[in-house]
């Protein structure tokens, strides 16, 4: 995790705005402002300055505090708009 | 154990998200089922949640109990039961360190009497603390006792258990009479074993005095049991002896004539009458008899 967040910075990034998936079980998210949609196959997380769109399936929000947020389920795609 | 309650509200799931994050309420397992958002919060945020979904509009309710909460309304609802629960096993493992109940066993079981006196001089008892009790005393004394060839004393539970086994060949000898005394004089010294001491040491007594009695007291109960000891009466006599002459030959053929089958001369004293014939000794000597009954 050090690692990761020492490329991100490295790179000019923010690590409050990166995110992090594992394959069929969830992923997890920063800097969530609150959620626009949410359904079993779909949900939007909305970000101070983008949207970030979740498709998949049996997903279900599994901890959600202050602007942190765990996604349990099948992430199958990711759009940021 | 988790402390996590399941809430049901009837509303949008974003709206609710979004709220609850205002309220920065840490929600998890967020589920839709319809018009049905579902969630889990910890227990110390259900007042909270409720307070911000207390407007008529939202329809809000508790659907699981948290399992802590739940063994909780359990133990508050069972609260006598679990505290006489509670109250047995404290008392079952307190009774453990007790004697409730003291057993005697065995061929000796005759003894039982003078065992249990034996062992509740030693500190064992009803409702006594079995640590106060003397085990090895006790068996030591039990084994004193006539005929007993085996001792041995056990705790099982709070039931102690004296096991006493006797000389079966010699058991039937037994008498169950007094230990009476077959010559007056003075008891220099008196052991009961078994029974009650009628007398006391320094004591006078008579030929047929009883000196220990075949009974034990419990309080102020006397409970049958055999007598057992023994006693030492010092008694006196006189015996006289002819010689031909007064001689210190004839003072020690005096002094052998008293030949006594038990007991041993403690003190003595002679004077010489003249007769016609010769003279007479006459002894005066005071000797120490020794008398017992049911002793091997």
């Amino acid at each position: 995790m050090k690692l990761l967040e020492q490329i991100i910075k490295e790179l000019g990034g923010d690590t409050l705005k990166s995110f992090t998936v594992v394959p069929r079980f969830g992923g997890y998210f920063q800097s969530v402002k609150s959620i626009a949609e949410y359904t079993p196959q779909k949900i939007v997380l909305r970000l101070k300055k983008f949207d970030i769109t979740l498709s998949g399936e049996d997903m279900q929000v599994g901890k959600y505090f202050e602007e942190d947020i765990f996604i349990k389920g099948n992430i199958e795609g990711i759009q940021i708009d | 154990m988790t402390d996590l309650t399941q809430i049901c509200i009837i509303s949008t799931a974003e709206s609710a998200l979004s709220k609850l994050k205002r309220g920065q309420i840490t929600v998890y397992n967020c589920k839709k089922e319809g018009a049905k958002f579902l969630f889990f919060v910890s227990d110390k945020d259900i007042e909270k949640v409720f307070a911000i979904f207390a407007k008529p509009c939202y329809n809000i309710k508790v659907v699981k109990k948290s399992a802590k909460k739940r063994a909780f309304d359990f133990m508050k609802l069972r609260a006598g039961l679990l505290l006489g629960a509670a109250a047995f096993i404290v008392l079952a493992a307190l009774s453990d360190f007790y004697m409730l109940k003291i057993e005697v066993d065995g061929s000796g079981s005759y003894l039982e009497p003078e065992v249990r006196r034996i062992i509740q001089s030693e500190g064992a008892g009803e409702f006594k603390l079995y640590s106060s009790f003397n085990t090895a005393r006790a068996t030591g004394r039990i084994l004193a006792l006539p005929q007993v060839t085996f001792c041995n004393i056990s705790k099982k539970g709070s039931v102690l258990t004296v096991d006493v086994q006797v000389d079966t060949e010699h058991s039937g000898a037994l008498l169950n009479s007094s230990l009476i005394s077959d010559r007056a004089g003075k008891v220099l010294r008196l052991v009961a074993i078994c029974g009650t001491e009628a007398v006391k040491e320094g004591d006078s007594v008579e030929k047929g005095s009883t000196l220990i009695f075949p009974y034990t007291l419990a309080g102020e109960e006397k409970v049958d049991c055999i007598a057992a000891g023994y006693a030492e009466i010092e008694c006196r006599a006189t015996s006289q002896y002819f010689a031909e002459t007064e001689s210190e030959q004839s003072l020690k053929e005096a002094y052998a004539s008293l030949l006594l089958e038990d007991g041993e001369i403690i003190e003595k004293t002679h004077y010489v009458t003249p007769t016609a014939d010769g003279v007479i000794y006459v002894l005066n000597y005071t000797y120490l008899h020794k008398i017992s009954i049911n002793l091997t």
